[in-house]
């Protein structure tokens, strides 16, 4: 039974895909039932056989779109049975607002785009300086750029938990999701060994000094997985 | 005009863009964006006061290099995003308000280069301000760019909401 449940529920998602002028809110929430079907380690082979699998039950019963549509609400409370903390997350307020407001996407986007932009702007600007741009640029100073850089951080933290609170499913179970927090906090990590291992001497670090070998792989490390954050996050919406 | 931009909306180059060439455009876009509207930000941050006690104005010209990649990273993408529906960005307003924001910004923070970073010893040494009228024009750059950044989103949804691209 789970398994016809979650087959119509994927073949409901694939046609809404299909018919691909939904809107792209709506496009996400369904796909994120297939997915979960997917994810969860039901027995549900492709989306190809899902569908084969759906047609052909409502081939010799005709389906109603009331029961396509308690077969839908089954699915979702079948998936928020299974994962109860993405269930807390999901009926949050901010997890609503997210999904009944029509502009808090673009509102938020908006905030995530400017947060990434103080955030990527100090890292790059102290990256490229340790690695030779600007050298006339004395290190020490340009580091009162960082609480920019942390309060840039704390916005997308806080945009990013809105996002993912909208639809839990469509992020947890999303590759390039899970790839960006995985490279977040490898980035996190980079800087902190910056930090503690190579840029203890702050104040010999003036203008027209060259960076150690190491820092300089270091930075060079942190700006390749800077824009691989950046490109993981990108891909979310299309994977 | 229109004949020709319809043209290019349907021409077979503009849906190998809209299907998988895609995501790679946007990811060069939003890269762009970090290294141009970052970089700026922080040259007119300084400009504005951050950091004035050590950071000398001068030097921070030097990043000026990566400000221009990061701007024609986004031109060209830009122009490859446009390809996919040239038809409807023509005729939408906050297209025409994004391309004004980055016109405005470009030509404030060309003005307030020429004004300050270009002047060499002057302002060579840490700890020196920027006079009001520059940090005026630092000011209403880094206003013209952020705005930029939001026309830009909010854009995104008024005209791919039918390509799906949505979450994230």
């Amino acid at each position: 039974m789970m398994h016809i449940v979650l087959a119509a529920a994927a073949s409901v998602a694939g046609g809404v895909a299909a018919a691909g002028h939904a809107a792209g809110h709506l496009v996400a929430s369904t796909a994120s039932v297939a997915g979960d079907a997917v994810a969860s380690g039901h027995a549900v082979a492709s989306s190809a056989s899902a569908t084969a699998a759906a047609a052909s039950s409502s081939a010799s019963s005709a389906v109603t779109d009331a029961q396509l549509n308690a077969q839908y609400a089954a699915a979702v409370a079948a998936k928020e049975a299974a994962y109860p903390i993405l269930r807390f997350c999901k009926y949050t307020a901010v997890g609503a607002w997210v999904r009944n407001s029509a502009w808090a996407f673009p509102f938020l986007q908006s905030w995530h785009f400017i947060g990434m932009t103080m955030l990527l702007g100090g890292v790059f600007a102290i990256d490229l300086r340790v690695l030779g741009v600007a050298r006339a640029v004395p290190l020490a100073p340009l580091h009162r750029f960082l609480p920019l850089v942390f309060v840039g951080f704390g916005i997308n933290l806080i945009t990013g938990i809105c996002f993912f609170c909208h639809d839990p499913w469509v992020y947890a179970f999303n590759i390039s999701f899970r790839i960006k927090m995985l490279l977040i906090l490898l980035a996190g990590l980079n800087a902190l060994w910056f930090r503690l291992g190579v840029f203890l001497d702050l104040e010999h670090w003036g203008p027209g000094i060259e960076a150690s070998r190491l820092a300089k792989v270091i930075s060079a490390v942190s700006i390749v997985i800077w824009l691989a954050v950046i490109t993981a996050g990108r891909y979310i919406a299309f994977t | 005009m229109d004949h020709l931009l319809l043209a290019l909306q349907n021409s077979q180059f503009a849906y190998w863009l809209s299907q998988g060439a895609f995501p790679p455009i946007i990811t060069v876009h939003s890269a762009g964006m970090a290294l141009l509207v970052g970089l700026q930000g922080m040259i007119n941050l300084r400009v504005l006061g951050i950091g004035r006690k050590g950071l000398p104005i001068a030097a921070m010209r030097r990043f000026m290099k990566y400000v221009w990649i990061g701007f024609w990273m986004n031109l060209c993408s830009g122009i490859l995003l446009f390809s996919i529906y040239p038809d409807k960005y023509v005729h939408n307003t906050l297209f025409r308000f994004k391309i004004a924001f980055i016109v405005a910004g470009l030509v404030l923070g060309a003005v307030m280069n020429s004004t300050l970073l270009s002047v060499g010893d002057e302002y060579g040494a840490a700890g020196t301000s920027a006079p009001a009228r520059t940090r005026a024009l630092a000011a209403l750059s880094l206003a013209c760019w952020i705005s930029a950044i939001v026309a830009g989103r909010y854009l995104a949804y008024s005209t791919f909401a039918d390509i799906g691209a949505s979450a994230g």
